[in-house]
């Protein structure tokens, strides 16, 4: 898949998967993964930065498993953020395929 | 890879991060690859996964909001290359941005700008001045090395306010809409973000958000000031386009009289209305901009064009045509030349002012008959000579128009279609006739009264005046000046 569109989905992904439930790191990756091809290091940066801008707050958790890990949970402003990113991506993609298939005809 | 070799490589590549934040990273990175092998991974192909190192490091930067090629210690010189080169990135992304007419608007402002700064000088140069008059006094060496120092001072300072000046008016009036300055609002907050901290940042970024309005409001208030000031400067440009306008109109109507007339000279007509062409055109142009009306950019470009194009084409076929073209230097013949004749006494020291035609009449000895050669079609001459002093004698006179105009105008036609003109602006031609030895007396009292006459006196008076006052001279500055005075 084109790496300009993934971009743009990426942040829109990772909001909508954490505010569904909280997760830790790896777990996001295969959930994102399950929807685009992605690599593995591009998922951090963008926590990172979404950490940063107090969307997301984070937790230590031990596992059933052994290793610590470490749980992004979504804040207020964090679901407003979401909201905002999924209007806006309705409208977006909204406008764009009815181009494409008026452009069809 | 085995997971070390992934670790150090990556820490390298991080290494201007914080040490905190790179231990964050890689902790998270060995978990994501922990999880793998659990789920039956090897260690290679779970490594493999994260793909190019130097990508992966790139992408995590960016995310930090630094820039990859930033050295940690900035000097004077980074700083101010960093900012051309930002500016000359986000220029790329305004004129990606913008359409025609906006780009030129941008142009006539910088070059507006770049006037305005220019007149910023003359405060300098005054200070300028100051050192001079506070330092050069001291009369040595050390005075005049203060001197320098103060204005290489000043010159540097001026450089500097000026380069700032032009930057922020820039910035100000072309990025402010794009995202440079939210990219360094956010990188400052974010560089100090460490979990602890947090609170700690957030109170830093609501103080940038309040101190932004302030600034800002200041240099609105400049930039507006400046605009203004571009406008009047430009105003003034467009009186000049103005009168240049009303001089071409006036050229085209004397163009389009003589081609009535029957006279081709098709080069400067087309080159005069040409001229008119781009002069209305450039007024239309700082017009609409003064006025901030919208230009229409792609009329205007293609007028400018053409009309370059013409204009070349017609100058040079209007030099040949003047190239061409005769000049002679006389009347044509049908005008009448007159002859008037004043009779003057002949002294032997009479000086005759002026440089004359002399005949030899040897009739004359006691008299000098002056002879003035006028065309009576065009004006009428009154002589008027006069012995004022010291047997100096002036061959003046005054002329009076004879309605001459209509006449010559018609002349003149006539010449330009022939592709001629004739000197219309003759003088008389004043003749001295007088025998041959007055002559020589003649010019002999000329020439000693040139040569030796009151002014070389008053030369030397003026140089005796100098020495006595200037006693300051140095001594070489005397041996010029009075060198050939003293021989």
């Amino acid at each position: 898949m084109n790496t300009q569109f993934k971009k743009g989905v990426l942040e829109l992904l990772v909001l909508v998967i954490v505010s569904e439930k909280d997760r830790y790191g790896y777990e996001l990756v295969e959930k994102v993964s399950e929807i685009v091809d992605v690599n593995e290091g591009t998922i951090y940066p963008i926590l990172k930065r979404l950490t940063n801008e107090n969307y997301f707050e984070t937790y230590l958790e031990e596992s059933k498993e052994g290793p610590v890990r470490k749980y992004y949970h979504i804040t207020v402003s964090g679901k407003k953020h979401c909201k905002s990113l999924l209007k806006e991506w309705f409208l977006f993609e909204n406008s764009v395929s009815n181009f494409l298939k008026e452009n069809k005809k | 890879m085995k997971k070390e070799e992934f670790e150090n490589k990556l820490r390298e590549k991080l290494s201007i991060l914080d040490a905190k934040e790179i231990d964050d990273i890689i902790e998270e990175y060995l978990g994501y690859i922990d999880e793998k092998m659990q789920k039956g991974a090897k260690e290679e192909e779970a490594i493999k996964d994260f793909g190019d190192i130097d990508e992966l490091a790139r992408e995590l930067l960016k995310a930090y909001k630094i820039n990859v090629e930033q050295p940690k210690e900035k000097n004077i010189l980074n700083i101010l290359v960093e900012k051309i080169s930002g500016v000359l990135d986000s220029l790329i992304k305004v004129f990606e941005n913008k359409d025609g007419h906006e780009i030129l608007r941008m142009i006539i402002e910088i070059i507006m700008i770049l006037l305005c700064i220019s007149l910023c000088k003359i405060p300098f140069h005054f200070l300028e001045d100051i050192g001079f008059d506070v330092f050069m006094p001291l009369q040595n060496n050390f005075g005049r090395v203060l001197y320098r120092i103060w204005k290489l001072i000043i010159e540097f300072t001026y450089l500097i306010l000026a380069i700032v000046l032009f930057i922020k008016i820039f910035e100000k009036r072309y990025f402010a809409n794009l995202e440079t300055k939210q990219e360094i609002k956010t990188k400052n907050a974010s560089k100090k973000m460490e979990p602890k901290k947090e609170k700690k940042a957030e109170k830093k970024e609501e103080k940038i958000i309040v101190e932004n309005p302030h600034k800002t409001g200041v240099i609105d208030l400049l930039t507006t000031i400046c605009i203004w000031f571009l406008k009047f400067i430009a105003s003034l440009f467009l009186m000049g386009i103005a009168c240049c306008i009303l001089g071409l109109a006036i050229c085209v109507g004397m163009s389009l009289y003589l081609m009535a007339n029957g006279v081709s000279y098709i080069g400067i007509y087309i080159s005069v209305f040409v001229l008119l062409i781009l002069g209305i055109l450039s007024f239309t142009l700082l017009f609409n901009w003064i006025f901030n009306r919208k230009n229409n950019i792609k009329f205007l470009l293609i007028g400018y064009l053409i009309s370059f194009v013409i204009l070349g084409i017609s100058f040079s076929y209007a030099s040949i045509e003047i190239a061409t073209t005769r000049f002679i230097n006389h009347l044509p013949e049908h005008y009448q030349m007159q002859e008037k004749i004043e009779i003057i006494n002949f002294d032997e020291n009479d000086i005759l002012v002026g440089n004359y035609t002399f005949e030899i009449d040897e009739s004359l000895t006691n008299e000098i008959k002056v002879s003035y050669q006028y065309p009576t079609d065009l004006y009428e001459i009154t002589t008027n000579i006069n012995s004022l002093s010291l047997n100096r004698i002036y061959l003046n006179w005054n002329y009076e128009e004879n309605h001459w105009k209509n006449r010559v105008l018609e002349d003149i036609i006539k010449d330009l279609k022939n592709h001629q003109i004739h000197n219309y602006a003759m003088i008389p031609k004043i003749t001295v006739y007088t025998s041959s030895k007055n002559i020589e007396i003649l010019r002999k009292n000329h020439r000693s009264w040139k040569n030796e006459g009151r002014y070389q006196n008053q030369y030397y008076e003026y140089c005796e005046n100098l020495y006595e006052e200037n006693e300051m001279l140095p001594h070489y500055c005397k041996e010029l000046l009075f060198s050939d005075y003293y021989d």
